[in-house]
């Protein structure tokens, strides 16, 4: 994980921003239909590893937005996006709504990696606040594909706000 | 001793079917809530949903679209009046419109949204299925009464092709 630290001081509180990365493997099972087909993965948040402070808790966290998302597949995999027509990134929780965070559309990269075009409003604290939460991939298949698994890289740039 | 012995093994019958009733009960309350699993049409006849469940809760996705195509641009379908400037790409074929709900009992599942994509607006939202191929969605703002409610029918998905 890459750590930046950025130091922002409002007038009511003080403030610090950290900038970090987080890298999931999603996965689905086969077979895939034309169409939409969704990967996924369990994201239990620590804290204790994006901050060098070990007293920084989720209760400290003003602000979360999502600055980048790269989805790939392992070189090894022979699997490029080409057969791939669009991409879509939501947040899922048992306690909280859905929400949507990024998008591609259309998919025109023929090479095994694409970045995704994040919102720019969606605050994702509250998932961060959860003990879990899921993130769900919609990738759309221009055509069947009968694998057993695929399995994706996700990499998401974040930017966090937090109490100091 | 005997007496002892005999009451012990009654009581241990008497828990254990207990338990298997309760068992039971909650594997029972579990189907009728993923009876609304499937694939439904509007009354519009616009569009195809695929209710489907993510966790502990039930999600609709559009299949299939009457018109897929946007006759402005000649291509697909794209979530363009999303209040999120950033998100107007999301291509509609795909698109999560029921959100979130959640199984009460009496096959009806409440705490949910439905999202208008013809003005990109979103309306809490309760399902009641009338019968196994007949659902009741009302969206509504604010309050239930002052909603709007929606027939649709359950539909079966042709095989895909091998």
């Amino acid at each position: 994980m890459i750590l930046t630290v950025i130091y922002i001081f409002t007038s009511c509180e003080k403030t610090q921003n950290v900038n970090t990365e987080i890298e999931l493997e999603l996965s689905a099972d086969g077979p895939f239909f034309q169409g939409g087909n969704s990967f996924m993965v369990d994201l239990e948040p620590d804290f204790s590893k994006i901050f060098e402070e070990k007293t920084i808790t989720s209760q400290d966290i003003k602000k979360i937005n999502i600055k980048k998302a790269i989805v790939s597949f392992n070189a090894e995999d022979s699997v490029n996006f080409e057969g791939f027509t669009s991409a879509s990134l939501q947040l899922v929780s048992d306690n909280i709504p859905m929400q949507s965070i990024a998008v591609l559309n259309p998919i025109t990269s023929s090479s095994n990696t694409i970045e995704l075009t994040v919102s720019n409003e969606v605050d994702l604290t509250d998932f961060f606040k959860q003990e879990s939460f899921t993130v769900l991939l919609d990738l759309d298949f221009k055509d069947d594909d009968y694998k057993d698994q695929m399995i994706l890289t996700l990499k998401m740039d974040l930017a966090i706000e937090h109490k100091i | 001793m005997n007496t002892k012995f005999k009451l012990m093994k009654n009581l241990k019958i008497t828990l254990l079917f207990a338990f298997a009733s309760l068992f039971s009960f909650g594997l029972f309350a579990q189907d009728e809530a993923d009876l609304l699993i499937g694939v439904w049409e509007p009354s519009h006849g616009k569009a195809k949903v695929k209710i489907e469940k993510i966790g502990s809760k039930y999600y609709g996705k559009i299949v299939w679209l009457k018109e897929p195509n946007d006759p402005e641009t000649g291509k697909p379908k794209v979530d363009k009046n999303n209040t999120d400037e950033s998100m107007r790409s999301t291509p509609l074929r795909g698109y999560r419109i029921l959100k979130d709900f959640e199984y009460t009992d009496k096959k009806t599942w409440t705490e949910g949204t439905i999202y208008d994509p013809e003005n990109g607006s979103t309306y809490s939202s309760t399902i009641k299925m009338k019968d196994e191929n007949t659902l009741d969605i009302r969206g509504y703002i604010g309050v239930s009464a002052l909603g709007r409610t929606d027939v649709w029918k359950r539909l079966q998905m042709p095989s895909k092709k091998k």
